[in-house]
């Protein structure tokens, strides 16, 4: 198991978010988490990358217990994540943006002489150019479309070459056409970096196109867990999930 | 690629003109009398302080009300040893810059605890106690009365001297500061500025560049504060004052914060039309005030920013880095 999760809990107030989920995570696997609104899948993405704190459980990544780590410490340890708005560094153009996430995922940022245009230059040009944002170098990330801000915001979460990475609702905005086009871009990084990827989508079709495993939550609690054909024909998740959706 | 043209912040035209620039800063002294001298002086130790605080406003976007009280801690540190004849210039030169850093890490560690209208206000806060140690303190800084008569060597009390002294400090502290400004250091504070929340997700400890940026802005600050008395042979309670601060900050929008140049320029401009001003009225707030209010609602990109927007198809042929961050993001 890459990541192994057990029996995390979080409350806010009176309310479970997260109601002792546990569940493991192979290496190499594309797998997705679905649930209606406020089942507590950002909560779930939030405690797993250190920016909400958890009130019990444990998150262990390759053996060690991570959830007591900040964000920085958990981005060095090879694991990313994408935001459900698309959270990116605005004022900076898109060149920046990218090669900020390279330096600090390298651990080359308490460098105070060295300019930092020259650093990092072709990694950056490959990883915009894997992203699809060649083109785009210049321009500052606000002066973007939705589409080329939310593969900007995939390209900044892969920058410190994750093992492991979260994405949240990567097509949320997105058209058809854009969302297709992201899915295609998903799968052949994942395949390329032998990525283990953990999504959280509303898009049906896209999650049952991407993923081979679906594990379900519903108020705080993982209620399933299976392939796409099982998870379709499960009697309990149509009535929390899919029967709202139809 | 593309992108080489963005590295034109060092090309044969912008390392000419700096260049001649500093033969005519070198120059100035035989062609200008000693009260215009004096002014340059002035105006060059507030662009280091402005271009200090810069880095946290600027290029952290982290607003602090009482970098007076940096300026202050470097000056009277400095005034103070050599009025009692404690040390020599260089060891109270030094030991002064001992002070400041020691200031800022211990104001620094409480600082990064707070975020946003706090911060500012615990800035201000830190400033004003500096502010009533030197004013009250009558038996050793001389209360309000400052310290008078601060003896500085001969060769530096002529407003040449001072003025070759300090241009050769603040060259030497600029060039620093945009070293920073440039490196990786520098980037992670714009990647905090912009987004703080996703700058940890990327792997930057923000408290830890918060603190080290908070001890650097704090240093720069109090070797202009140490500048000063060299300049005035004199320190006074108002180094610390919250408008000595509001001016720092002043500079900056003045001239534009999302520049380097801009506190620079800024801090010649302010001083500059201060001096004009104050020849026909006393009532300098009333112009300030105005000057405010017309950068907040039509120029916020200061002077270097406007400057740069308009005529940056002319200076340079590719955009600059921070082309357009003078602008709010959507």
């Amino acid at each position: 198991m890459l990541l192994q999760i057990e029996n995390l809990h979080k409350k806010f107030g009176g309310i479970s978010a997260i109601n002792g989920v546990s569940f493991g995570v192979e290496k190499g696997e594309l797998s997705s988490i679905i649930g209606p609104n406020g089942a507590g899948k950002s909560t779930l993405f939030n405690l797993l990358t250190g920016y909400l704190p958890k009130d019990s459980g444990k998150v262990i990544f390759k053996g060690e217990e991570i959830s007591n780590l900040p964000p920085y410490e958990i981005c060095k340890r090879k694991i990313g994540r994408s935001f459900q708005l698309v959270s990116l560094f605005q004022r900076l153009p898109v060149f920046d943006n990218i090669r900020i996430a390279i330096l600090a995922g390298k651990g080359l940022m308490l460098d105070f002489f060295k300019p930092a245009r020259k650093m990092v230059r072709e990694e950056t040009e490959r990883l915009l150019e894997s992203i699809g944002l060649a083109s785009k170098a210049l321009t500052s990330a606000a002066d973007l479309a939705h589409g080329e801000q939310r593969r900007l915001e995939l390209g900044i979460a892969l920058a410190n070459k994750p093992e492991l990475l979260f994405l949240d609702e990567p097509c949320s905005g997105l058209t058809v056409e854009e969302s297709n086009i992201m899915i295609e871009l998903i799968r052949k990084l994942a395949a390329e970096q032998e990525l283990t990827v953990l999504l959280v989508e509303h898009k049906m079709d896209m999650v049952f196109s991407i993923s081979r495993k679906i594990r379900v939550l519903h108020e705080g609690r993982l209620i399933f867990e299976g392939g796409p054909q099982e998870v379709k024909s499960s009697e309990i998740v149509q009535k929390v999930y899919l029967g709202e959706e139809r | 690629m593309s992108e080489d043209r963005n590295s034109t912040f060092l090309s044969w035209r912008s390392g000419l003109a700096l260049s001649l620039l500093l033969v005519i800063f070198y120059l100035l002294p035989l062609f200008l009398a000693d009260n215009w001298l004096n002014l340059i002086t002035e105006m060059l130790i507030m662009a280091l302080a402005g271009a200090a605080l810069n880095l946290l406003l600027g290029d952290c976007g982290i607003i602090s009300f009482g970098h007076a009280g940096f300026f202050a801690v470097g000056a009277y540190t400095f005034g103070l040893l050599l009025y009692y004849r404690l040390a020599s210039f260089g060891a109270a030169f030094l030991l002064a810059i001992a002070g400041v850093i020691l200031f800022s890490l211990i104001v620094g560690w409480f600082l990064i605890r707070l975020v946003e209208i706090y911060f500012s206000l615990l800035c201000l806060a830190f400033s004003q106690v500096v502010w009533v140690i030197v004013s009250v303190w009558y038996s050793v800084t001389g209360g309000d009365d400052g310290l008078n008569g601060i003896p500085i060597p001969g060769l530096l009390f002529s407003a040449g001297g001072s003025y070759y002294f300090v241009l050769t400090v603040v060259g030497v502290c600029l060039l620093l500061l945009f070293l920073i400004r440039e490196s990786p250091f520098g980037y992670s504070l714009h990647a905090i500025r912009d987004n703080r929340k996703r700058s940890g997700f990327i792997g930057i400890n923000q408290k830890l560049h918060i603190y080290i940026a908070i001890v650097i802005s704090g240093l720069f600050c109090g070797i202009a504060g140490i500048l000063l008395v060299v300049l005035l042979h004199a320190a006074f309670p108002g180094y610390a004052s919250l408008t000595k601060s509001g001016d720092f900050l002043f500079v900056c929008l003045l001239g534009g914060m999302y520049h380097f140049s801009g506190p620079i320029v800024g801090s010649f401009l302010y001083i500059l039309l201060h001096f004009i001003i104050h020849r026909y009225t006393e009532y300098w707030p009333i112009f300030l005030g105005t000057g405010l209010t017309v950068i907040a609602i039509f120029f916020r990109g200061g002077v270097v920013g406007f400057a740069m927007e308009k005529y940056q198809s002319y200076l340079f042929r590719g955009r600059t880095r921070n082309a357009s961050a003078d602008r709010e993001p959507a």
